[in-house]
């Protein structure tokens, strides 16, 4: 499989170049086009079989689509008869990347960054707890396992940064990071006044070592920008 | 006339530099600056119709009902035109026909007729609203595109969502499918989707307003 990132950093948007017996699972509905060879097909997710393994992977789905974010379906895209194509935009303005993981690895992405990946990853969805919930990352959060390739977005730019040692970022512009790192939620400075007056609020405080990639915009930040301007 | 695209493709702009005689229209609110000595004058028609085919532009496309004309009378003079949204501009040289995402539309040479095309069941379907705009004569006509814009050359059929879709020319021939299996229509989040047929070049811009709009729409305080 080929991959190729266009319009970066503002309207990235991938094209995967499919031979015969490759495919590629993508997020629901970020498909822009395609070639009409390619055959699509939807699951909800999730690993378990037989009846009652179904019906988890159904509350999985819910739960992913409800609290967590993202859609409850995926899309997995197969050439048929031939090699094809298919284009890949995230909902939100900003760029790609691709993250390449190997087998014993695990990546930890905030609700709504992921896009595409390989069939050799595995995606769950990972009770965040409350330091996710405080930092506005939402109650749950994706986890992917695995060897192969994953594709996340993020608003506005996106920075890799490996960690050795600490690392500290806004609660709103983590995107995803190895799970090697551990992380907890403090406040940006020491004491709750500072943490109101620096406009930071709540920051998470990276440890260990591992990839950890960053947005240069902030989600939250866009909405409080845009309230005061909506009618009324 | 003379046009230069600047800041693309996030924060693109035209700016519209016009010899004494020439003049350029352009969607209402489009303006960003111009220089004193042109002259604007606001329309509410297209170039045949009447206040009738103004408002159903603006009732039927989500398009404004006021068009506005930048003259050049005796001096040149120059206009910078932005659209809404950010995301790239297209300058395309008209020479016949093109087909054009109601919403794409930013200014054209005045000669250019600018007609609200009944798209029938077909856009229904495909989620736009029922028009798209033909675009018919010969000179500069600017669009612009939720995101950059990818110019496909189509030779064999080529499937695209329709949200995705800034304009085509008319040697194209699409028709509105199902993604796949029902389950995936109703499921995919793909739903239905253009198919296009026949050779010609298609524009599609790499944002979808209503996916981004699913995005911060939740967010945003209830009214």
């Amino acid at each position: 499989m080929q991959h190729e990132l266009l319009f970066k950093p503002s309207f990235a948007m991938a094209k995967f170049h499919l031979e015969p017996g490759e495919s590629i699972i993508v997020e629901a509905g970020s498909m822009v086009g395609m070639s009409p060879n390619m055959t699509i097909k939807t699951s909800i997710g999730g690993t378990r079989q037989g009846f009652f393994g179904k019906f988890f992977n159904f509350l999985i789905a819910l739960v992913r689509k409800f609290l967590g974010g993202e859609s409850m379906f995926f899309n997995t895209y197969v050439p048929t008869g031939g090699p094809g194509a298919v284009w890949v935009a995230p909902g939100m303005v900003g760029d790609m990347v691709a993250v390449p993981l190997s087998a014993g690895m695990c990546l930890i992405i905030q609700p709504g960054s992921f896009v595409a990946s390989t069939p050799g990853i595995v995606l769950k969805t990972r009770w965040g707890g409350l330091k996710s919930i405080l930092g506005r990352e939402g109650a749950f959060l994706l986890e992917a396992s695995g060897d192969g390739m994953l594709w996340v977005n993020s608003y506005g730019g996106v920075k890799e940064i490996q960690v050795d040692g600490a690392f500290i970022c806004d609660t709103g512009h983590m995107v995803c990071f190895d799970s090697s790192l551990n992380y907890r939620l403090r406040m940006a400075g020491k004491g709750m006044l500072t943490a109101f007056k620096s406009g930071e609020g709540l920051v998470f405080e990276f440890s260990g070592r591992g990839r950890l990639w960053l947005q240069s915009r902030n989600l939250s930040t866009l909405v409080s920008w845009i309230t005061p301007a909506l009618p009324r | 006339m003379e046009i230069k695209l600047e800041y693309r493709p996030a924060y693109s702009m035209a700016t519209v530099n016009l010899n004494p005689g020439e003049s350029f229209r352009a969607e209402s609110g489009a303006m960003v600056g111009m220089s004193a000595e042109l002259e604007m004058e606001t329309s509410s028609r297209t170039q045949k119709g009447g206040v009738l085919k103004g408002l159903a532009r603006k009732l039927l496309t989500g398009e404004s009902f006021f068009l506005n004309t930048f003259h050049a009378r005796t001096v040149p003079g120059h206009v910078m035109l932005a659209p809404a949204n950010v995301g790239d501009l297209v300058l395309h040289d008209l020479n016949g026909e093109l087909l054009v995402q109601s919403t794409c539309y930013v200014g054209s040479e005045p000669s250019i007729d600018i007609q609200t095309k009944l798209g029938g069941f077909k856009n229904f379907f495909g989620g736009r609203g029922f028009f798209m705009l033909k675009a018919v004569g010969k000179g500069p006509l600017l669009l612009s595109a939720f995101g950059a814009i990818l110019e496909v050359d189509v030779t064999e059929p080529f499937i695209i969502d329709t949200g995705h879709l800034v304009a085509f020319e008319p040697t194209l021939d699409f028709k509105i499918r199902r993604v796949g299996s029902w389950f995936s229509t109703f499921f995919s989040g793909e739903g239905l989707v253009c198919h296009f047929t026949g050779r010609g070049k298609l524009w599609i811009q790499s944002r979808n307003p209503g996916e981004f709009g699913g995005i911060v729409g939740p967010m945003l305080p209830p009214r």
